[in-house]
């Protein structure tokens, strides 16, 4: 028999936001255990600073906490401390109460939490579910009509056409019936997310970037849209892994479970990359709607919560992960647009460093074990199908929230090395969208690698996952996206050591199952088999016994390719003169993009690992958002890792395609002008797209045409996604985000001492804008403040890259000049800012409206007086001089003296007001 | 030769810096192991064979219920021989707070939530202050140390009324609104300061507290 006890606890020193509020931990233990209540105060509050709290106060008050069905992180943790206390723990819940005006404010997730109002009766904290007989469907007895609104009443986002192909088989195959679980498949290995069927609709999108990719045949390329991550050369027999994903569904219903399943995620893909690899750094970029009061688009006021609440959770999610985690922030950027209220555009990127023995991709071979690391639980079901439609107001997406829980995860960051290095696995694979159905099926398919191949074929017996709670649905241990599980190919010959490993750091491992090579995939329930041979026989119930073919061939839709309206180049800017240029630069510097967001980067830590040269922060105040993340990661060593990134929401709306060419140039030339060999350079894409508006494929076709064009003059995209459901209706208001494009670039260099980097070095020294530069503010940060739209966004013509790029690259590696950074959002005048804000000098031009369009490609850099001849013989009319650096820190425009104060007020109080006052 | 000083760096569910103090220690010429914490409990590793400890950082047992708490709960018996041992021991940042709950500096501190209620992850300058026995400041006193902060629950408060064995202060703007950054044992030996001096793995100015420790043994 087991009893709740309640122990409450509140600090014996409250501060201001603690008053009234307790901190309440439920613990379900034995009967018998009870009288040993006190002895579990020690673990659960400091004496020093915290009471526990024998009667709770009287009045009105507001307890929230995970709703039953959820499994609180703490309860391992806390578990593990009160069983060395002498008392075991069967569940946990952790609440917290606030009484009165403590709960003001406090935002209560209607998918995951509760509030109580009155004391809550709770009689079990264990979750409760019930393993239920799957639902048989026989589609071969329903119309056109029913088959569809089957696809819609399962949230399978499965097409017309998808669901007619499932019944051909069902056919074919001889079945009686289909299964819900059998159509759970289906949907996850044909939705958007996995399948990338809209690219492929679009004309084989992902095939084209690859070809182009692998004609270019950059030496560096190890592997390329093969893997979990792209794998790159690096030095000294090391590779790097490193990719990007985003999560813009799920942020949207719930950002802090949204944003740090994001970034745990892409640490899994790093960990299973080849053979395991370690996660040394991380990009954070997310791009909220409209802050407070929403002008643009007031219906998403009814249907979304605040931006303020998105970007807070966004910071809170993506420091608990990375902190946790123990990997450094590289770069961390926060947009705002209107449109992206619809969904946030969550982008998360890790870097990850491994052996070249272990870089490749591994592939089963018949008799390897399946065994997977940690518990299933019902969170996350039905996330990669949700992620692959358009979120309306009445969509019901309450099942495919996700909860993350670093620490579980963390314990994977030595143990991943030692796994590798001990070579018990022949593959690995990490479980994001589609669950076990995903991570171990995508290993078991029929696969040809070049160096190596499997035939396909898969056992999995769903009686040995160990759950996080009682009877989970065959369906939801299939598919369900539950966080920090790990599927492992281990060689049964050396399943001792790999366990060894495990029980060493704590991992909690199963055996599931066996590679079969019989080209099936199978799934049986049978509670007596534990054991495996590639000719375990199917036994027990079987729960799915399909050939790997019959999921080939998804069939795919018909996409019309409309071309959009010209578009309108006339555009009236003002004329930018000496009487208005501090207005004007005031509107730059405070714009939300360019703001100071010190605020959010100091939550992330930025020097764990030890190997930082240059985060995401940089300056004499420690201030300024860094352009260029730099790491030395082999210890001993002075090799560097350069990592940048670039994403411009105002220019890709105003040209999609000129915008994603610009964004792919920022990150590249980035990394070449502080002296990477051009050849050194890796990029990465993730496209977020509307696919309901009409125009949006004419658009993405666009971009990936000008990427490719772009790759072959610069350096290969050699991994990429796409999120393909940017757009939301709410009563009939259809609302698209602009067809976007984010673009990560990382490169290496021999010795990091070489590098040349942002910060101004001395009064007397000279600036120097280098490339072709555009005159046009259409997409500019600028154009938006003023609420300008249209006319033409200009770009550094595409058969001037190769020559720009390598007159950047020769000055670089020449060290003409002694710092340098990308013009991009915001122009020379915010360029010119910052770098004053950094170093402490000032700035004196004779340029005005020539500072404020941005000329992506171009670059900032500062040169001794006598460099200047070497300058001008490299770019001719393209260099053009921009100012003298003075001692004194101030912007002077012409002779005029730009109100410093008010610049960097604007600039400084931006952040703060719309994330954390609002 | 002399055979090089062994180092323990110990090791807890969710300890993530061990890496980078592994290396730090290498750099000065030790022979540092990772240690995992519950061998030292078994008995399966013996904490007398190591001249230095070294608890590092991290997020051990994910800090649920209180920042160290588990941990120090989980390693109580290892703990107590290493408190007999009279072991040189630092502890930084997550290491101080299981330090901290381990009651290593007696009672009356304690470790709270940063004034600003954020993480804090920024250079710093420390000051070190002269302390009469203190092996890990031992001729340091007035030297001003830059290495980075990388927390949120960093600030020392006295609820007692015993005064801390103050080692090092801040010189630069608080990461956590304290006015303390290190502190020592009475008997000199063990050291507590949030901030971390082996970031960069390399860093001249940290290494010299990690250093003194080796010399001392």
């Amino acid at each position: 028999m087991s009893k709740i006890i309640r122990i409450a606890r509140a600090p014996k020193f409250p501060k201001r936001k603690e008053t009234g509020i307790y901190t309440i931990f439920y613990l379900e233990i034995a009967d018998e255990d009870a009288a040993k209540t006190p002895l579990l105060y020690e673990v659960l509050h400091d004496s020093e600073v915290e009471n526990i709290v024998g009667d709770l106060p009287q009045g009105d008050f507001h307890q929230v906490m995970y709703k039953n069905a959820i499994v609180d992180p703490q309860t391992r943790t806390i578990g593990a401390g009160c069983e060395k206390l002498g008392v075991k723990l069967e569940a946990l819940k952790v609440a917290r109460r606030y009484y009165g005006g403590a709960f003001k404010g406090v935002y209560v997730n209607p998918n995951v939490e509760v509030c109580f109002t009155e004391e809550p009766e709770l009689t079990t904290l264990k979750p409760f579910g019930e393993r239920v007989s799957m639902e048989t469907y026989n589609l071969l007895a329903m119309t056109d009509d029913e088959i569809m609104r089957l696809s819609q009443d399962l949230n399978l986002s499965l097409s017309f056409k998808q669901m007619q192909k499932i019944r051909v088989e069902q056919v074919k195959q001889k079945l009686p019936f289909v299964t819900d679980l059998m159509l759970d498949v289906y949907a996850i290995l044909w939705c958007d997310h996995c399948r990338h069927t809209w690219w492929q609709e679009l004309g084989q999108l992902l095939k084209k970037l690859r070809k182009t990719t692998e004609e270019i045949n950059n030496p560096n390329v190890i592997s390329a849209f093969i893997d979990n991550a792209a794998v790159w050369d690096f030095y000294d027999d090391l590779v790097l892994a490193f990719g990007g994903e985003t999560h813009n569904s799920p942020s949207r219903k719930w950002a802090f479970g949204g944003q740090i399943t994001k970034t745990l995620g892409h640490d899994r893909d790093i960990f299973m990359t080849g053979l395991g690899a370690k996660p040394i750094m991380h990009l954070e970029m997310t791009t909220v709607g409209e802050f407070a009061p929403r002008k643009v688009y007031p219906i998403l006021e009814k249907y979304v919560f605040s931006e303020a609440q998105l970007a807070r959770e966004t910071i809170a999610a993506v420091a608990m992960a990375g902190n946790t985690m123990g990997i450094p922030m590289g770069l961390a950027r926060m947009y705002s647009h209107p449109a992206f209220g619809v969904k946030p555009f969550a982008f998360g990127g890790t870097v990850g460093i491994t052996t070249k023995e272990a870089a490749l991709k591994g592939l089963p071979r018949a008799g390897d074990l399946a065994v997977i690391i940690n518990k299933t639980g019902n969170d996350g079901y039905h996330g990669g199908t949700v992620a692959s439609k358009t979120l309306t107001g009445s969509v019901n997406t309450d099942d495919h929230v996700q909860i993350g829980d670093p620490f579980s995860q963390q314990k994977m960051m030595p143990a991943i090395i030692k796994i590798r290095d001990s070579k018990c696995v022949r593959a690995n694979n990490d479980f994001g969208a589609g669950g076990f159905i995903s991570a171990f099926g995508e290993m078991a398919e029929p696969k040809k690698l070049p160096w190596g191949s499997y035939e396909g074929g898969l056992l999995l017996n769903f009686a040995l996952p160990p759950l996080k709670c009682a009877g989970l649905p065959y369906k939801i241990i299939a598919i369900g996206e539950s966080q920090e599980r790990f599927a492992f190919v281990v060689i049964p010959e050396k399943l001792l050591e790999f366990m060894e490993i495990c029980e060493k750091f704590e991992l909690e491992w199963t055996v599931v199952g066996v590679f079969t090579g019989n080209k099936r995939l199978q799934i049986i329930y049978d509670e007596d088999v534990s054991e495996f041979t590639n000719d375990t026989p199917l036994s027990g119930e079987v729960l799915l016994d399909l050939p790997y073919e019959a999921f080939e061939d998804c069939p795919l839709s018909e996409v019309k390719v409309v071309e959009p309206p010209p578009q309108k180049f006339e555009a009236e800017f003002p004329a930018i003169t000496l009487d208005n240029i501090e207005d004007m630069a005031e509107k730059v510097a405070g714009h939300f993009d360019n703001c100071n967001q010190t605020r959010a980067r100091l939550q992330y830590d930025s020097t764990v690992q030890g190997i930082c040269v240059q985060g995401p922060i940089y300056g004499v105040n420690y201030n300024v958002g860094s352009h260029l993340a730099v790491e030395k990661p082999i210890y001993g060593k002075s090799r560097g890792l350069t990592v940048s990134m670039s994403f411009n929401p105002w220019l890709l709306e105003a040209d999609p395609i000129k915008g994603a060419f610009s964004g792919f140039l920022d990150a590249y030339i980035t990394h070449v002008a502080a002296g990477v060999n051009p050849v050194d350079i890796g990029l990465v894409d993730n496209f977020y797209s509307p696919s309901r508006d009409p125009y949006a494929p004419y658009y993405v076709i666009g971009q990936v045409n000008i990427l490719c064009e772009s790759q072959k003059r610069t350096g290969p995209i050699v991994n990429g996604k796409d999120s393909n459901h940017g757009s939301g209706e709410y009563e009939s208001h259809v609302i698209h985000i602009p067809p976007s494009v984010n673009i990560m670039a990382v490169g290496k260099i021999p010795d990091v001492s070489k590098l040349i980097l942002h910060q101004w070095r001395r009064p007397g020294n000279l600036l120097y804008s280098l490339g072709r530069r555009s005159t046009s503010l259409a997409g500019s940060i600028l154009a938006s403040a003023l609420e300008i739209k249209g006319g033409k966004v200009e770009t550094i013509p595409m058969n001037d890259v190769p020559a720009h790029v390598q007159n950047c690259y020769n000055l670089a590696s020449a060290r003409i000049y002694v710092s340098t950074v990308p013009v991009n959002r915001g122009g020379l005048i915010m360029r010119l800012f910052e770098g004053a804000v950094a170093s402490g000098f000032g700035i004196e031009t004779n340029l005005c409206a020539e500072l404020f369009p941005e000329s992506f490609g171009t670059i900032l850099v500062e040169i001794e007086p006598e460099n200047v001849p070497r300058i001008k013989d490299t770019f001719g009319e393209d260099a053009l001089f921009v100012g003298t650096i003075i001692k004194e820190k101030v912007i002077i425009a012409r002779g005029q003296h730009l109100n410093w104060n008010r610049l960097f007020t604007s600039w400084n109080t931006r952040f703060e007001r719309e994330v954390y006052d609002a | 030769m002399m055979p090089k000083k062994k180092v323990a760096v110990w090791y807890w569910p969710g300890t993530n810096c061990e890496v980078e103090s592994l290396e730090s220690w290498k750099y000065l010429g030790a022979d540092a192991r990772l240690v995992f914490a519950k061998d030292f409990v078994s008995g399966r590793e013996n904490i007398r064979d190591y001249y230095v400890h070294h608890w590092t950082g991290g997020f051990t047992y994910s800090d649920d219920s209180g920042a160290g708490a588990v941990a120090a709960i989980m390693a109580r018996e290892a703990i107590e021989i290493l408190m007999e041992a009279q072991l040189p021991v630092i502890m930084e940042c997550n290491g101080f707070q299981i330090g901290m709950r381990s009651r290593f500096f007696g009672k009356g501190l304690a470790l709270v939530e940063n004034d600003c209620g954020e993480f804090q992850s920024m250079p710093v300058l420390h000051r070190v202050e002269s302390s009469p026995n203190c092996i890990w400041t031992k001729e340091l006193e007035g030297r001003v140390l830059s290495f980075p902060s990388a927390h949120k629950y960093g600030k020392l408060i006295i609820t007692g009324e015993k005064q801390p064995n103050v080692v090092l202060v801040y010189a630069s703007k608080s990461p956590n609104g304290g006015h303390i950054a290190g502190i020592c044992s009475d008997n000199g030996l063990w050291m507590g300061l949030m901030d971390h001096p082996g970031r960069p793995y390399d860093n001249p100015d940290g290494l010299l507290l990690y250093a003194n420790g080796l010399k001392t043994v």
